[in-house]
């Protein structure tokens, strides 16, 4: 799989009203470029719920659906149920949510999709906060992160959204990251092959939301991967592999990058910073990350 | 003697600054002892939007923003073509001359910000140094100012700001000359009126899951929580929201909740608990244009009727909305208060014209009342006890009695009943507890009344505001009459009115408020004003209406 593999063709235009250097956006043309126009969108709140249908910069090819915030599982479930009744089963499904709209508000729902089978692809991009409500803390913010609603940093680690998923034991789940595109629509198009309901998480550094500089969301991306923050592998039928660079880091074959690499170019973590370093909590961020690999060998690494 | 009002607007990129540079413009004109009152309009749009802050100011009390202005700084040309219409007759607009083409006054805004390191975020700034200028402040006036006001890269703000004083003196200095006022007030917005109101009235913890134009309060007490004595938690949804508060109310800990109407429509199965079991949650709700995600930005008042009837089944509930920024922090204590003292939900009815709008106060935390439980004190403890007033003493866990919430019928005790009896007998401690209720608020002021004479224009929440101010700038003699409670409706206050030439003024395009006089207190609606738009109303524009249906 290598770039020029990518088709050409675009469903996701240019001339949208995402912020520059958005990743929700970099995800959505690859996830359109990989499913094709035979697909309908389900769209909960999110980010793309607010820049998808400004016209005149409504920018997507294919029909799109908005749905309560807690209810793109459902609501995806009721396409894909009414498209299979009438014969249609050549429409790939597709709910597409943020991160709030997936570990939080809408868990419930996404559970309840999974262990029914619906037969459609489940696509959280996750930046880690609520972002077009004002940057508030969600179950995928990191321990530490400045967000409006955790003004001294959050007090809680981020739970691991992927091994829940796991534990429904459905056909095909992965994660994957924006920084790496190859993987993101390799990883979508193996997704849309399977029948039984699919779950791809897509890491989406967030340049207002993290504090960083727009022009850095594909190296904030790589180095969340480096550094062990994010883990890239997919699972199907139950047998977990890892992609890329955390492939690498699970067989220890090349070394973890300090987490600071990563968070040092990040607003949201520079009271760790200044005005002097805050070297009990970074401890903390480092230990988790690698009690966090630890516990991925003890469990994925073949023996 | 006519009202002498000024209204400055500020027009930009979102991202340039506007909001705060209206916010610093309210609090400079404040330094003149004047009172204020402040406007954003902000689109949902997560980058690149028009954005824009209104500040109008008075000697006496101002009650709006108006639409047409003395003073406009506008930083792009969209901005411009945008608020040439604003410029009233002896107005002064400024535009920024690197990048707009117009009348008015050119000031090279972005040549002078590109000298620093973020010539967007330092824009806004530009839109203070103007207003300086145009009133006749001093160089050493606004330097205290942009320090106050500003924080971060405070050398570059400051030689920004008084680059663009000199450009702008030149040519608009002492166009204005604002009279100076008696008395200097404070300046809050409703969200923080709100916060600090709960506070007041006792508030131990705050529950809210983020959504606009509520957000603001959480933003509030999650920043300030700690120092004021709240803890604010965010969880996962709305349904968690308000059944933590019902969780937190049974340890006897005072709580309020915090959304918008989609948000509330996930708490309705809560708010009916909250009913069965009867536990006082303060619900805080503001409105946005509906259905659905609506227009999350804007103002309206379409929930009127929807906050009056949540949740299944027969049971009290208080519902009030405050007609100022001001009464949102008595009215919030006030609603507390109540809860606790009837222990039943309630909600505080608010608008985002309300909730994010800023304008200058007088509060005391000391004229606020105390929500305290009517606690249990001796012989045997039953949650329900079938009491006079239907209100029975609580209990707090631990204790050696048995304490049981039931979300199913029970009895005094607390236990299930499906007897015929227990059923009849718990419906009718409930509706007894709405006579109490009923009997206690006829004490209390729950009507505003402004004015004398005919006619009477109805009016509730901001829109209070609005009809205040139209009917001030307009010289219009009228009565405004604002019912601050709307459940249980104080008909016995309004049902007087029965006979007179009566005008209702709100923001939903069916006519809520009219319905309710009509139903409620039996009045003759002989016309009204809506407007459904989402914006707040001019309050020039209003008058004419109201000259119109008078």
């Amino acid at each position: 799989m290598a770039i020029k593999d990518i088709p050409v063709e675009e469903c996701m235009l240019q001339g949208n009203a995402a912020c520059p250097g958005c990743p929700a956006t970099m995800g959505l043309r690859l996830v359109l470029k990989a499913l094709g126009k035979k697909t309908v969108m389900v769209i909960p709140a999110c980010c793309t719920a607010v820049i998808e249908s400004l016209y005149p910069h409504t920018s997507f090819d294919v029909p799109v659906m908005n749905i309560a915030f807690e209810a793109a599982a459902a609501g995806a479930s009721g396409v894909e149920a009414a498209l299979r009744k009438q014969g249609r089963e050549d429409i790939t499904v597709v709910a597409w949510a943020g991160d709030g709209g997936t570990y939080d508000i809408g868990l419930q729902a996404l559970s309840g999709a999974f262990e029914r089978g619906t037969n459609f692809i489940y696509i959280c991009y996750n930046n880690q906060i609520y972002s077009n409500t004002g940057i508030q803390r969600s179950g995928a913010t990191p321990y530490a992160a400045w967000t409006t609603t955790t003004v001294g940093g959050k007090a809680e680690f981020r739970k691991e959204m992927g091994e829940i998923v796991l534990a429904h034991h459905i056909p095909y789940a992965a994660q994957t990251c924006i920084s790496y595109p190859e993987d993101v629509y390799a990883k979508v198009m193996k997704a849309k092959t399977i029948k039984g309901p699919k779950y791809i998480e897509i890491l989406a550094p967030c340049p207002p939301g993290w504090r960083f500089s727009m022009d850095s969301t594909v190296e904030m991306g790589r180095l969340a991967v480096d550094c062990g923050a994010w883990a890239m592998w997919e699972c199907e039928n139950d047998v977990m592999t890892f992609s890329g660079k955390s492939k690498l880091l699970l067989e220890k074959k090349v070394p973890r990058k300090p987490v600071e690499d990563w968070i040092k170019h990040q607003g949201r973590f520079s009271h760790l910073f200044k005005p002097q370093r805050d070297e009990e909590k970074l401890k903390v961020i480092e230990n988790h990350i690698d009690r966090t690999w630890e516990r991925y060998r003890a469990l994925y690494l073949q023996k | 003697m006519k009202k002498d009002v000024f209204t400055y607007i500020i027009g930009g990129k979102a991202g340039q600054g506007t909001k705060k540079a209206g916010i610093v413009a309210a609090n400079f004109l404040a330094e003149f002892n004047r009172e204020v009152f402040q406007m954003n309009d902000y689109p949902s749009l997560v980058r690149g939007g028009h954005n824009f802050s209104v500040v109008s100011t008075s000697i006496g009390k101002i009650y709006s923003h108006y639409m047409k202005a003395d003073l406009i700084v506008v930083l792009d040309q969209r901005s411009y073509d945008i608020h040439k219409e604003h410029l009233n007759e002896r107005g002064i607009l400024v535009f920024n001359s690197d990048n707009t083409r117009g009348d008015g006054i050119g000031v090279p805004i972005t040549t002078e910000a590109k000298k620093y390191t973020d010539p967007d975020l330092i824009s806004g700034v530009a839109g203070v140094a103007v207003l300086a200028a145009t009133i006749g402040a001093t160089a050493k006036k606004l330097e205290d100012i942009i320090t106050n006001e500003y924080k971060g890269s405070m050398e570059d703000n400051l030689r920004f700001a008084q680059a663009i004083f000199t450009a702008a003196d030149e040519k608009i200095k002492d166009k204005v000359s604002l009279q100076q006022g008696k008395q200097k007030k404070t300046i809050l917005s409703g969200s923080e009126t709100i916060a600090l109101g709960a506070v007041a009235g006792g508030l131990d913890l705050y529950f809210s899951y983020p959504m606009t134009p509520s957000t603001p309060v959480l933003h509030y007490l999650a920043s300030h929580g700690r120092k004021l004595g709240v803890v604010t938690i965010q969880p996962e949804h709305e349904i968690a929201v308000a059944n933590m508060a019902i969780g937190a109310a049974f340890t006897g800990a005072r709580s309020m909740v915090g959304t918008s109407g989609g948000g509330f429509c996930l708490m309705q199965e809560a708010f009916s608990l909250a009913g069965m079991v009867e536990a006082p949650v303060l619900f805080f709700l503001g409105q946005r244009p509906g259905p659905s995600t609506g227009v999350p930005t804007y103002t309206e008042q379409s929930e009127l009727r929807f906050s009056l009837t949540p949740g299944q089944g027969e049971f009290p509930r208080v519902v009030a909305s405050p007609g100022s920024i001001e009464e949102a922090f008595y009215l919030t204590a006030e609603l507390l208060y109540l809860l606790w003292r009837f222990q039943t939900p309630g909600i505080l009815l608010t608008e985002k014209h309300l909730t994010e709008s800023s304008m200058s106060v007088n509060i005391d935390p000391e004229k606020t009342p105390w929500a305290e439980p009517t606690v249990h004190t001796d012989g045997e403890y039953q949650r329900y006890r079938d009491t006079k007033d239907g209100v029975s003493p609580l209990l707090f866990p631990p204790s050696k009695s048995l304490i049981k919430w039931n979300s199913y019928e029970h009895d005094e005790q607390g236990f299930t009943t499906e007897s015929a009896e227990g059923i009849r007998k718990m419906h009718e401690k409930r509706r007894r507890k709405q006579d109490s209720l009923v009997t206690f608020l006829k004490t209390m002021h729950t009507v505003n009344i402004y004015g004398i004479g005919e006619p009477l224009i109805f009016t509730f929440g901001s829109t209070t505001m609005s009809v205040l101010e139209a009917v001030d700038i307009g010289d219009i003699a009228a009565t405004v009459v604002q019912p601050i409670y709307l459940e249980p409706f104080p008909a016995w206050e309004l049902e007087r009115y029965q006979h007179h030439h009566c005008i209702v003024v709100e923001q939903n395009s069916t006519g809520q408020l009219e319905s309710l006089l009509k139903e409620k207190a039996g009045l003759t609606i002989q016309s009204s004003v809506r407007q459904y738009d989402g914006r707040p109303f001019d309050p020039m524009v209003l008058a004419q209406k109201i000259r119109e249906v008078i």
